[in-house]
């Protein structure tokens, strides 16, 4: 079976082991040398390469949300506490599709629906308090605001 | 390879794995957004560095990943699997396929630490002295900053048995080790990693990299299923 699957793909399978072999490498030389083992793979690491990363890109608006919400902003601490179970990615799109809405208030009501999606795990109002209803209005305003400064930047 | 030569390197990785694996183009992409934010933060020599090492790492693992899942048949995976050595399969099959699939808590925490320019690699002497005894009696070893920073685990160790075991090392005159020990086993349980070694070391003592070497070996064949061993030398 090995000869087969040589035969069938010599060049992959060389390629893998080429792979293998460098992985195996770059870890002995992290090893030996540490921080320093950059200079090996890299002729200017002290360049400005990460200055410019990603400089000739513009950021999707998605890509802006999850940065946002990755963040220490005190919103987005809120935000990723109240849908932990989300991964950023989902919550940044659902976010975005709130913004469809024409009307701010239509908005804020969109919102505050995400927010709430992850405390009553699809029946959205029931179990959901005045108080904790009133602090995820609010949430969703401060959102809404963020979520509009970011569209802009965009 | 020039430095910026590493940015197309990674966006070509992406657009393979897109299509292979979305779960390692949704990793990478993470990875490139993320390094595009900690650029913002306050940056020495020594970020750069690590950062540039990072991603030497997570493109070469991930390289290897793709070689692997391209291939149409788990007969065929196989055949590839057993060019590695036991730590590697390990690596590859148990501990970077989770990572791929779960939703990693720290990695949000490694960034922020980045950004304040507070990265420092300890024991890094020490860890090639412990690593190269070990495979000098055979063992073999791996060694990933994602394994590190993201899983509680310095390296992975294999003895004579082919029993991957990850294991933590910590100087006792850290002293913040009770609470380290105790995130320590939370974040091995998170990542469902069946059994760990945590050594508390003293530095002090004679022969203590010796020590290592043996406990790391005697319990990566012998520590049993959910232990989780804390071991001060």
């Amino acid at each position: 079976m090995i000869r087969e699957v040589k035969n069938d793909r010599p060049s992959k399978f060389e390629e893998f082991l080429r792979h293998l072999e460098e992985a195996r490498k770059l870890q002995d030389d992290i090893l030996k040398y540490g921080l320093t083992a950059a200079n090996l793979y890299c002729e200017d690491v002290d360049g400005d390469w990460l200055e410019t990363w990603g400089d000739d890109e513009e950021n999707t608006f998605v890509e802006s949300v999850v940065n946002f919400l990755e963040s220490n902003d005190s919103v987005a601490v809120k935000v990723r506490k109240q849908l932990k179970d989300k991964s950023l990615q989902e919550i940044a799109t659902e976010l975005e599709n709130c913004l469809s809405f024409g009307e701010e208030e239509e908005r804020i009501f969109a919102l505050k629906n995400v927010l709430v999606g992850s405390v009553t795990s699809g029946s959205i109002y029931r179990d959901v308090s005045d108080d904790d209803e009133i602090d995820l209005l609010d949430l969703a305003e401060e959102l809404l605001e963020k979520l509009t400064h970011i569209c802009g930047e965009n | 390879m020039q430095a910026q030569d590493i940015k197309q390197t990674l966006k070509s990785l992406i657009k393979e794995a897109s299509t292979i694996d979305p779960s390692l183009a949704k990793r990478l992409e993470q990875i490139d957004r993320w390094v595009k934010d900690v650029k913002s933060g306050s940056l020495n020599g020594n970020t750069k560095r690590f950062l540039r090492l990072f991603l030497e790492q997570i493109i070469k693992d991930s390289q290897i990943w793709l070689d692997i899942q391209a291939l149409s048949s788990q007969e065929e995976q196989e055949v590839y699997y057993t060019k590695m050595t036991a730590t590697e399969k390990y690596w590859f099959r148990e501990l970077f396929a989770k990572w791929l699939k779960e939703n990693d808590p720290k990695f949000i925490i490694w960034r922020q630490k980045l950004m304040a320019g507070d990265f420092r690699q300890e024991d890094g002497d020490l860890l090639n002295s412990v690593v190269n005894s070990i495979e000098v009696r055979g063992g073999t070893v791996i060694k990933r900053y994602i394994a590190d920073l993201s899983m509680a685990t310095d390296i992975i160790v294999s003895s004579r048995q082919d029993k991957a075991l990850c294991i933590q090392l910590t100087s006792l005159a850290n002293k913040y080790s009770q609470e380290k020990s105790d995130s320590w086993e939370s974040t091995l349980r998170f990542w469902a990693i069946e059994r760990g070694l945590f050594l508390n070391y003293n530095p002090g003592k004679n022969d203590f990299i010796n020590k290592i070497v043996n406990l790391s070996l005697h319990n990566s064949d012998n520590l049993k299923s959910r232990i989780y061993l804390k071991f001060s030398l």
